[in-house]
């Protein structure tokens, strides 16, 4: 197979996926579109050079856990952590009042739980994306992110906690 | 089972696909308020996560993306057709040199289209970026 045509075929099979992922880590739309059409650039170029010591499917990945990370820490996208000030949390888009009802009014609670994922450190970030939106396993995550799948367990768990806060913090019902 | 344990074992739970609770959960849970509430919100939580969707790639983008090897293609045949132009124009040049080397009505005649035709292709080399770019 040629590269044009195994190239169009990872577009058609990843572009969805490297494009929600982005938007999952980055937060914004805008950033997620860069992201997902420089990682197509760097597959593209790097296609050629591609020796198949991982699967394909697992170098995709890697190139774009990696780019939105290395974009998310250059952008300086705020991260929350466990001992942050609840008065201080802010999201990408918008700062949400304690309040339920300005919440049902302005966003769907999907969209409300995308934003929050976007603001968790960006190894839990990407364990949470790849396993609840991929429905990748530990091993599969542990390959793309290059660790050891205790550290895969340990970030989804962490991850989840942190939501759970998040969303009290916020006072947003579940 | 304490608190720790119920939670850590509880997550464990969520990672292998089930959210039932254990026995040992349950008999935990009806002396602890808190732990109940962890089990509820978590389960939830667990359940919104699993019910994440795709959104939709802008078309514009999904274009972009398909348009890299086009791209690439032109770009590749661009580079090819200047090193050929390049050699052609050195070869022209010489043969220039040549002709005036060695004066004839037919050798300057030949020249002087020669020198026509350098002058055109310096002027199309010069003027084609304002005339032809590429939209990457």
């Amino acid at each position: 197979m040629n590269i044009e045509k195994e190239y169009n075929a990872l577009v058609t099979q990843y572009t969805e996926k490297v494009f929600n992922h982005a938007c999952r880590i980055l937060g914004n739309r805008e950033d997620a579109e860069e992201a997902t059409y420089d990682v197509f650039l760097r597959v593209y170029y790097g296609l050629k050079d591609f020796r198949g010591e991982a699967q394909l499917s697992t170098w995709i990945w890697r190139i774009t856990v990696n780019l939105c990370l290395s974009r998310k820490r250059k952008k300086n996208i705020p991260t929350q952590t466990l001992n942050d000030d609840p008065s201080s949390l802010s999201f990408s888009d918008t700062t949400l009042e304690a309040n339920p009802e300005l919440w049902t009014q302005h966003h769907e609670r999907r969209e409300y739980l995308t934003d929050m994922i976007s603001t968790l450190p960006e190894r839990e970030a990407a364990v949470i994306t790849l396993f609840y939106l991929e429905g990748m396993g530990y091993e599969e995550i542990a390959e793309i992110l290059q660790i050891p799948s205790g550290s895969v367990a340990t970030a989804l768990h962490r991850g989840r906690e942190r939501l759970h806060k998040l969303m009290q913090q916020t006072k947003v019902q579940l | 089972m304490t608190c720790e344990e119920l939670r850590l074992e509880f997550q464990m739970l969520l990672d292998s696909g089930g959210i039932a609770a254990t026995e040992q959960m349950h008999e935990h849970t009806r002396t602890c308020l808190a732990c109940a509430t962890y089990l509820q919100e978590h389960r939830l939580l667990h359940t919104q996560l699993q019910q994440l969707e795709y959104e939709p790639v802008p078309e514009i983008l999904q274009n972009k993306i398909r348009n890299i090897a086009a791209v690439h293609h032109a770009k590749q045949k661009n580079i090819f057709l200047e090193i050929l132009a390049d050699l052609g124009f050195l070869a022209a040049a010489g043969l220039v040199r040549v002709l005036y080397a060695h004066p004839s009505p037919v050798n300057f005649l030949i020249a002087t289209v020669l020198v026509t035709g350098l002058l055109a292709f310096f002027l199309i080399e010069f003027l084609q970026p304002y005339f032809f770019s590429y939209n990457d």
